[in-house]
């Protein structure tokens, strides 16, 4: 797994990369009739690369990222419906999702100190996210059950426009609305998980993943930033199941299940974990995939399955790496031909 | 009043036996080969109906947990071989490897099997109730833990009175050791993968006239084997005798509430005991 670090890099294709994320999260699902699905890819790639930073980059197996998503997004419907109809409700959902992101991660992290075998490590952390997973399930079928509408999930939360402020109401019947925000929402969170994915702590979060003992020799408190990186993608997730909630307006306690966050792990895996837009790439390929093969055959999961198989064994890198320096390969050897040529 | 507590908590022993039976497995190969593995509940599950195939073609229970432990074993070997081999080095890529293992698994037992539930076959011969003083217990019970301690038997005999054992143990300490020596430890840990996933087959067969059988069986079962095999302290096999007991116990009185409580409940525990003793209860030893 190596890595340049510090490569010296002309800044433009960046803004080349943003206006073309621009392009499809804003302009795309307005000009294809498969806006559902494009609509589906943005939400998800924002949800998996935030995933991607616990997982890909610190290299932090967790199962409980849907839990995240789905407090976010059940506590954003059950107050819109129970208590206030305005976006007062986004905040404290996000909220709600990322605070319960830091319990899980203090509780699983806590313990899995450096001095723990490493596959012991990842043991805490994939069982205390299961953990997780099923006590918020018990919490929101029983407890819950008056609010949250137990197995049916949550009904009639689009009926309503959402109001803002005085007069300006986001109308959540209105695609055109919706869309917009979904799409400058992502834009705004991708961009600032791309600036922290390349500065300083995004080195040591890839250090952390490499070797968890040299970067605490180096002095820095690993705990607090796992725990910050953890509660980070929570965040992220929280925001998702926000705008997942308000994209669809249904919510159903499936996302708290471990099996809805393990896609997550083989989206990340799919598309490359290593680089921060492999996720997306991952994504897009997984959902077109499941839409395609769903309509044939009963059993996605066997074809999960084996594609999963395969890509570990055989591509740990994933694709997405892959379909980035295909391209920049063939172009660097068509500048050196040319470079040489007039000679 | 009393009797019901005295049935749940045999019926929770006997449940808390078996999920050490297929804990052991867990921890088995935790300890040797420190990969963390999901494949094991779908193994169970095709043990399972292994068993349910035989006894229905040819009538003969004991044939049947022979044969769903030796394809069982057979199975565990070739994903052992295979795929998990490979990823030894890399507890992330191992985690993932086992868990598509166990989804693909899974899958295509439901393609070979049907979705749905299936009656599991037991013995005409042990369909009794037994009474225990005044205590009724369904025969067919006291059979699983009397075979499933005679296994449990056999594996203590295997691991600190043979040959094999001491190679095991051994390369528990220290593997590159144990390969100058000249002995093939790859061999050992394929044995054992292949020993555990027999025993998880056998128990497939056994558990499965209690526990049910329908393809997503294993799934559930490995997240109960999990907690016991966590509470006891991963890839600690004595920890994991003493824990399964005691999940067994919690899971048969806390399901008088409902089912989901009950998860929620072991998990609490799991988190609990994680937070205050993370090495089990009786460290890293086997």
């Amino acid at each position: 797994m190596e890595e340049t670090l510090f490569r010296k890099q002309p800044r433009y294709p960046w803004v080349i990369g943003y206006a073309v994320l621009a392009f499809i999260f804003l302009a795309l699902p307005f000009l294809t009739t498969y806006d559902v699905l494009v609509e589906d890819i943005i939400i998800w790639s924002l949800f998996t690369m935030g995933f991607n930073l616990a997982f890909g980059f610190t290299g932090m197996v967790s199962l409980g990222h849907g839990v995240f998503f789905g407090v976010s997004a059940f506590t954003v419907g059950i107050l819109t419906l129970h208590w206030n109809r305005s976006v007062v409700t986004i905040p404290i959902g996000i909220a709600m999702g990322t605070l319960t992101g830091f319990v899980v991660g203090y509780i699983s992290l806590k313990r899995a100190r450096v001095d723990v075998h490493k596959a012991l490590r990842i043991a805490y952390l994939v069982l205390i996210s299961i953990a997780a997973s099923y006590v918020t399930m018990y919490i929101f079928l029983t407890p819950l059950a008056k609010y949250s509408g137990a197995e049916m999930g949550l009904l009639g939360f689009p009926n309503h426009p959402m109001r803002v402020l005085g007069n300006l109401e986001i109308d959540l019947k209105s695609r055109t609305q919706i869309y917009v925000i979904v799409g400058v929402v992502a834009l705004i969170v991708i961009g600032w998980l791309h600036r922290i994915a390349s500065s300083p702590a995004g080195l040591i979060m890839r250090a952390v993943r490499e070797n968890e003992i040299r970067v605490g020799f180096l002095g820095y408190n690993t705990f607090r930033f796992k725990l910050l990186v953890y509660t980070l993608t929570a965040f992220v997730a929280s925001v998702a199941g926000a705008l997942y909630l308000l994209r669809s307006g249904f919510i159903s306690v499936d996302v708290f299940d471990f099996k809805f966050t393990s896609e997550l792990v083989v989206i990340c895996l799919l598309g490359g974990r290593n680089a921060f837009l492999g996720p997306m790439i991952g994504t897009a390929i997984f959902l077109i995939l499941k839409d395609v093969i769903s309509s044939y055959t009963a059993s996605w999961g066997l074809f999960l399955a084996l594609v999963l198989i395969f890509s570990v064994l055989y591509l740990p890198g994933g694709i997405g790496p892959m379909m980035f320096s295909l391209p920049r390969r063939v172009i660097q050897r068509w500048v050196k031909k040319s470079e040489i040529a007039p000679r | 009043m009393d009797l019901l507590i005295i049935t749940q908590l045999i019926s929770g022993l006997v449940s808390g036996v078996l999920l050490t039976l297929i804990a052991i497995g867990i921890a088995l190969t935790f300890g040797l080969l420190k990969v963390v593995n999901l494949s094991h509940g779908a193994i169970y599950t095709l043990g399972a109906y292994i068993g349910l195939t035989t006894v229905r073609l040819c009538g003969n229970f004991w044939l049947g947990l022979v044969l769903g432990g030796v394809i069982a074993g057979v199975v565990g070997i070739i994903f052992e071989r295979f795929c998990i081999r490979k990823v030894y080095e890399y507890p992330v890529l191992g985690f993932l490897v086992t868990f598509a293992l166990m989804m693909g698994l899974t899958q295509t037992i439901r393609l070979i099997w049907g979705p749905g539930n299936q009656l599991a076959p037991q013995p005409a011969y042990l369909m009794k109730v037994v009474y225990l003083g005044f205590i009724p217990i369904s025969s067919y019970r006291l059979f699983t833990v009397a075979v499933g301690t005679v296994i449990m038997v056999a594996m203590w005999f295997l691991i600190s009175k043979t040959n094999i054992g001491l190679i095991v143990r051994a390369s528990l300490d220290n593997r590159d050791m144990v390969d100058s020596f000249g002995i093939n430890s790859s061999r050992i840990f394929m044995l054992v993968f292949g020993m555990g996933s027999a025993i998880a087959g056998m128990c497939g067969v056994l558990a499965s006239p209690i526990f049910g059988l329908f393809p997503d069986v294993g799934g559930q079962m490995l997240i109960l084997c999990f907690v016991v095999v966590v509470m006891g302290g991963l890839g600690s096999i004595r920890g994991a005798m003493l824990a399964g007991p005691i999940i067994g116990v919690v899971i048969s009185f806390t399901t008088l509430i409902s089912a989901g409580f009950s998860y929620a409940v072991i998990f609490i525990l799991m988190a609990i005991i994680l937070l205050t003793k993370p090495m089990g209860f009786f460290g890293d030893k086997l």
